[in-house]
């Protein structure tokens, strides 16, 4: 995990897919885990596997750059990011965590003809070099297909 | 006789538009746009200008005119008022050359022809120019949600 010099403003995460990067509040990250400690094996619907984080198992997913959901992760992604979703955690594989304070007047939100049904970005945030996608693990869950209740997705590590 | 002035836009890929005079704030040129993932076809890009990210956006994919973006190295940022909202908007618009001045009188006026049908959703009006029939943008929709 890479940590950018201190600034004022909120702290977040970013999470980088490729030349993609996500941001949340780094609250909302839960744990950092490394990508080999999954469990591939029967993996949930739409997800890769399962990663064990204080005596739960959660399930994890992987999203391509273009943030379209893949049952076959790139080779860069080499961490997951277990996500908060109220009581529901799960786990996001990506190349890279960036924990940061951004400038609230740095973000601006999606502007109308940019917005479709079902995206995760809700806002764009501007970085030095590019832009990162503001989202929530709610509508990351949702974009992966998390159930809204799975009483499977918590079940406790063998 | 009403007369008017018009900029007229070529968007590339054989495809024109006009807008107002007071609609276009800036031109651009080789711009650096970021790719935004999980947008529409026609707007999958933000350019920042005077820290606003704004949208940019391909009017011949919109239309449905065009499946790709047309190869352009100008951009235009234009600024159009959006219904119910009085604060300016802005978005940018790709240009395959700098824009034209044109003087548009009432005469020039017409119905959009058959061709430009799929211009109707985003036009406000439309008129001849050298015997080439030219959609005037309504902004407002165009940068608006998608139907």
């Amino acid at each position: 995990m890479s940590r950018a010099p201190e600034r004022g403003g909120a702290r977040f995460a970013i999470l980088k897919l490729d030349e993609t990067a996500l941001v949340l509040p780094q609250s909302e990250v839960r744990a950092i885990e490394a990508a080999d400690d999954v469990v591939l094996q029967e993996p949930p619907a739409g997800g890769v596997g399962w990663i064990a984080v204080a005596e739960h198992r959660w399930p994890v997913y992987s999203l391509t750059r273009e943030l379209v959901p893949s049952g076959q992760p790139a080779r860069s992604r080499r961490m997951c990011a277990l996500l908060g979703t109220g009581g529901q955690l799960f786990g996001l594989l990506c190349d890279e965590v960036e924990v940061t304070a951004l400038d609230p007047s740095a973000i601006t939100p999606l502007p109308d003809c940019m917005q479709l049904a079902g995206s995760p970005v809700t806002a764009i945030a501007r970085r030095s070099g590019g832009i990162a996608c503001v989202t929530t693990p709610l509508r990351l869950s949702r974009l992966v297909g998390l159930p809204a209740a799975a009483p499977a997705a918590a079940r406790r590590a063998a | 006789m009403a007369r008017g002035q018009a900029w007229v836009l070529d968007l590339g890929s054989g495809a024109s538009a006009a807008i107002g005079e007071r609609e276009l704030v800036l031109l651009l040129y080789d711009a650096a746009a970021f790719r935004v993932p999980y947008a529409p076809p026609y707007a999958n890009r933000v350019l920042f200008w005077e820290e606003r990210a704004l949208p940019v956006l391909d009017l011949p994919v919109r239309a449905g005119t065009s499946s790709v973006g047309a190869d352009t190295k100008f951009v235009a940022v234009v600024g159009y008022l959006r219904d119910g909202d009085a604060s300016l908007q802005y978005g940018v618009l790709p240009l395959a050359s700098p824009p034209v001045r044109a003087e548009v009188d009432d005469e020039q006026g017409c119905e959009l022809p058959e061709p430009l049908e799929r211009w109707r959703p985003l036009a406000v009006s439309c008129f001849r120019a050298q015997g080439v029939a030219i959609p005037v943008l309504d902004l407002g929709r165009a940068f608006g949600p998608s139907a």
